[in-house]
């Protein structure tokens, strides 16, 4: 007991020592250190895009682009098709369970396909048989539908239903997925064609019954929405319009050129063909367009293409390549392409089979294969420009940067080498939430990197180093808190009336950031 | 300033008589509050480096200014040290036998010191901006800041040959924070003229207790440790009577759990800045790369796993002289010593003089981590109660620019039969 008493005694004091008030201390240093260190070139500043030196050294940007593609569904379009049969007496019949109604022999469906079209097999990707079963008599009747042009691992499609009296009494659809379809009807010698063949009878489990003139059973088939994996025959002779389009080029995103000409340029037209069968095709109406800046292309290169057709071994294409070149001799691709189109238009025509039926019935066509017009542009970095406009939107969040609130005041130094012949004018906007700029990080008077030192053919001897220096205050780092992201905008000025500049694999910006922080630490 | 001093160091010559100073143990109060339960807070900080007024801002909190700095910057030499150590406890003596009596308490320490240059004194204070085109010498340094409790269960025989004492206890220990990092011979920093280059020879040794749990209830780790007691008097040639004390306490160790992390690292550094791909690409991700444990991590070899540090030994020899039959005037001479806490060998002199409950002393020694050290005390000890309030350091806190050191105990004892 007197333990305890004692006990009562020690506790609170225990705790009272314990809830002490952790303390900290705190005090300002002046610190230094490195934050980036790196060597970027053209290549870090224009997004995605693929330079390649030639044997100078002198780079060239080269992108591909997709202009348009023609699949296998402009070519050929198996139409939706519905045939309504009727299989009834023509006189008075007395029907026993299991007694056909009368003998229908196979026929021919033909499929009305346009443009000439004559095909003798289709492999069905996707596509549907929708039958409306109607019974005019008063006991169930058994249907047996057979499509003997239509296999699948070896089996005929077939369909075998029960009936029930009444119209429209039983609506069933069928997948025709995989199927393989013999275009060419029970002859063998039409196209577009398919056989079938019905069997009507009294269903076994009926009683007998006496069927009078005009009963017995009506059939609704509706071929729809089918699509081919795989089509053969003769794919007509048709001309496929290609309208007026526009497709997205962003040779280069974000960036804005002013007075720019580049000296030399090509941009080949790559025509690939997958399909089985000849093209003659043209291109016209092509514009370049950046902005309000728009610049027809000029050539004639583009007005009579002639396209081989593809060959196959098995279900291994063998694409044709038709390549048609454009380069300052046969058009003017210089200016065009001096507009940094983000988009280009165009218009054209395809002729499918332009001298008729040379495969004979040969023609061949696999589903999400075509004609695919690709570019390849090729732009020599050798040009003249008053100066250059690069904008690019980050997004940042400097809420986790705890380090942050511990700044008191101090600079960020950029020190960068600039191994181009062009100065580089930076700036970077701090936008919040609502993409309003709320401050910026460069003042006016620092904020260009100046262009190296050059010869007489504006080729860089030496790179020149300047500093420039971003004050820290705590507002800024207050505005820093509030910023989601960074608009940064760089200005590459060239020098006024410049000769040619080029753009060499071996010109780098050798770049430093460096904090320069008054830091409050805290210890405990 | 200068006069000021004087009149200190007169006074506390003056005053230097008794003794009743505290050395983180218990026994040695045992013959003032016998039967009792007592509180008690131990308080030192110094340095032979540093003034008083930055200590008390590092232990008490608050923002040292760069005049703070200056004036203390004045004691550095090339090596210095430094130590704080704050200790409370709540302790019973309960009766036991005619023999013996018990110990039980509760107690909380903590010990932060270190050894340092003069370049990371500067460097911790004033940053790497004065060092630029130069080399920061961090070699030979440690820190070492320690949390832990204890819970002591004990037992003092009061009468061995009828005048002699033993005490002895034993304390489970719960170690709730450790950050120890010492440098190795090679260990500096480089800062290059721009600042667009570090380089670190990290010649290092780093432990830390899990950095994720760094509170009161926190079970980081577990250990044990002793406190050995002895007092017997003798006849001496000098005055009428003599004891000889004998104590040290915290014999013992602290196993850190596994969630502890050690790092080392015995290489040359080159940091000058991260690499990026654009200077639009300098995200937060970028600045995040930057944080303390990140780089901790990259530049030594971390590795999670125990391991057991000794705590900081604490010995303390006394031989006290009764000058008078009624021995109220007694001087003490002492030794201090604290093993594996950067402390130097104390020495000390207390003088005490006694007057009905009450017991005023004065206490002059050398040492520890401070040089001069001066203090005073008084206690009024009745029947009832006990309380105990003084100082071994006093000039840290009447000049705190111009010394270094300074120390506060306190103790308040309920007595009982």
């Amino acid at each position: 007991m007197r333990l305890f008493k004692k006990l009562i005694f020690i506790l609170p004091i225990l705790l009272f020592l314990q809830c002490r008030k952790q303390t900290s201390a705190n005090w300002d240093v002046d610190v230094i250190f490195p934050v980036v260190n790196s060597q970027l070139n053209i290549k870090n500043f224009i997004g995605d895009s693929i330079f390649k030196p030639d044997n100078n050294g002198l780079l060239s940007l080269s992108l591909t682009r997709t202009i348009t593609a023609i699949k296998l569904d402009s070519l050929i379009k198996l139409p939706d098709t519905t045939l309504v049969n009727s299989f009834v007496t023509f006189f008075p019949i007395n029907l026993t369970p299991g007694q056909s109604l009368t003998f229908f022999p196979a026929t021919d469906l033909k499929f009305n396909i346009s443009n000439g079209v004559a095909l003798k097999t289709v492999e069905i990707k996707t596509g549907s048989l929708t039958v409306k079963f109607s019974n005019t008599v008063s006991q169930p009747l058994d249907l047996l539908y057979v499509i003997q042009s239509a296999t699948k691992n070896g089996q005929v499609f077939k369909v075998f239903e029960t009936v029930p009296p009444g119209t429209n009494s039983l609506i069933k659809t069928y997948s025709l997925d995989g199927y393989n379809l013999n275009m060419t009807g029970l002859s063998g010698n039409v196209y577009n064609t398919i056989a079938q063949a019905y069997t009507v009878s009294l269903n076994a489990s009926s009683a007998p019954i006496t069927a009078t003139l005009g009963q017995g059973a009506n059939i609704e088939l509706s071929y729809k929405n089918i699509i081919p994996q795989y089509a053969e025959g003769y794919f007509g002779q048709q001309t496929v319009a290609l309208p007026l389009d526009t497709v997205k080029l962003d040779i280069i995103n974000n960036f804005e050129a002013n007075n720019f000409m580049l000296s030399s340029a090509t941009f080949n037209f790559n025509i690939l063909n997958q399909f089985g069968a000849e093209f003659t095709g043209s291109l016209f109406n092509i514009k370049a367009i950046n902005g309000i800046s728009l610049v027809p292309l000029t050539t004639t290169a583009l007005s009579s293409i002639n396209i081989n057709r593809a060959s196959k071994n098995g279900a291994i294409i063998y694409q044709s390549v038709k390549s048609v070149s454009l380069n300052t001799n046969n058009s003017n691709i210089a200016p065009f392409l001096s507009v940094l189109p983000n988009k280009l238009t165009y218009q054209g025509s395809i002729n499918v089979n332009p001298l008729g039926n040379l495969s004979g019935f040969n023609d061949f066509a696999f589903f999400n294969t075509g004609l695919n017009v690709t570019a390849d542009i090729t732009i020599p970095l050798r040009f003249n420009a008053s100066y250059f406009k690069l904008t690019s939107t980050t997004a940042v969040d400097f809420t986790n940067v705890n380090q942050i609130d511990r700044v008191n005041s101090g600079n960020i130094i950029l020190a960068a080498s600039n191994g181009y012949p062009f100065s580089a004018q930076l700036q970077a906007y701090m936008l919040d939430e609502n993409k309003v700029i709320i401050d910026s990080l460069f003042t006016t008077t620092s904020n260009t990197l100046v262009k190296g030192l050059t010869d007489a053919q504006n080729i860089v001897t030496f790179p020149t180093r300047s500093r420039l220096i971003i004050p820290i205050t705590k507002s800024k780092i207050d505005n820093l808190r509030k910023t989601k992201s960074l608009k940064i905008i760089t200005y590459f000025l060239m020098p006024p009336n410049p000769p040619e500049i080029k753009i060499y694999e071996n010109y780098i910006f050798d770049v430093n950031i460096i904090a320069e922080l008054n830091y409050n630490v805290k210890v405990g | 300033m200068i006069n000021q001093r004087k009149i200190f160091l007169i006074i506390l010559v003056f005053y230097s008589i008794i003794f009743s100073a505290q050395y983180n143990t218990q026994f040695l109060n045992y013959d003032n509050i016998r039967h009792s339960v007592s509180v008690n807070l131990d308080f030192d900080a110094g340095s032979n480096g540093m003034n008083s007024a930055l200590i008390n801002k590092l232990a008490l909190g608050g923002f040292i200014s760069n005049k703070d700095k200056e004036q203390s910057a004045k004691f550095l030499k090339a090596s210095n040290n430094f130590g704080i150590n704050l200790n409370y406890d709540v302790n019973a003596f309960i009766k036991g036998t005619k023999k013996f009596d018990f110990l039980i308490g509760l107690k909380n320490q903590e010990v932060l010191n270190a050894t340092y240059t003069r370049d990371f004194f500067n460097l911790m204070f004033y940053g790497n901006q004065m060092f630029k085109g130069t080399t920061a010498n961090l070699a030979y340094c440690n820190v070492s800041a320690l949390r832990f409790q204890e819970v002591k269960f004990g037992a003092i025989m009061h009468s061995v040959d009828s005048v002699a004492k033993i005490g002895i206890s034993l304390s489970f220990i719960k170690g709730e924070q450790l950050f120890f990092v010492k440098t190795n011979k090679n260990s500096n920093l480089f800062t290059s003229n721009d600042g667009s280059e570090l380089i670190l020879n990290s010649n290092f040794n780093l432990a830390l207790s899990d950095t994720n749990n760094k509170n009161l209830t926190t079970f980081n780790g577990v250990g044990a440790s002793a406190d050995i007691f002895f007092e017997t008097p003798y006849k001496g040639k000098l005055g009428k009577k003599s004891v000889l004390i004998v104590n040290a306490n915290n014999i013992g160790f602290i196993h850190w759990r596994n969630n502890s992390v050690q790092y080392s690292s015995d290489s040359t550094l080159r940091f000058s800045g991260y690499s990026i791909n654009s200077i639009f690409d300098l995200k937060d991700s970028t600045l995040n790369q930057i944080n303390r444990d990140s780089v901790l991590r990259d530049l030594a070899n971390a590795r999670n796993q125990d391991f057991n540090v000794n705590i900081p030994t604490n010995l303390v020899i006394i031989n006290k002289v009764y000058w008078n039959n009624k021995q109220t005037f007694a001087t003490s001479l002492g030794f201090r010593y604290i093993f594996n806490a950067n402390y130097k060998p104390y020495i000390f002199i207390e003088n005490e003089y006694k007057y009905k409950h009450f017991t005023f002393a004065l206490h002059t020694g050398y040492g520890g981590y401070v040089r001069l050290n001066i203090g005073a005390s008084v206690m009024y000890n009745s029947k009832q109660w006990c309380v105990r309030l003084g100082s071994n350091s006093l000039q840290g806190y009447i000049v705190p620019k111009i010394s270094t050191g300074q120390g506060l105990f306190f103790s308040l004892a309920k007595k009982f039969k």
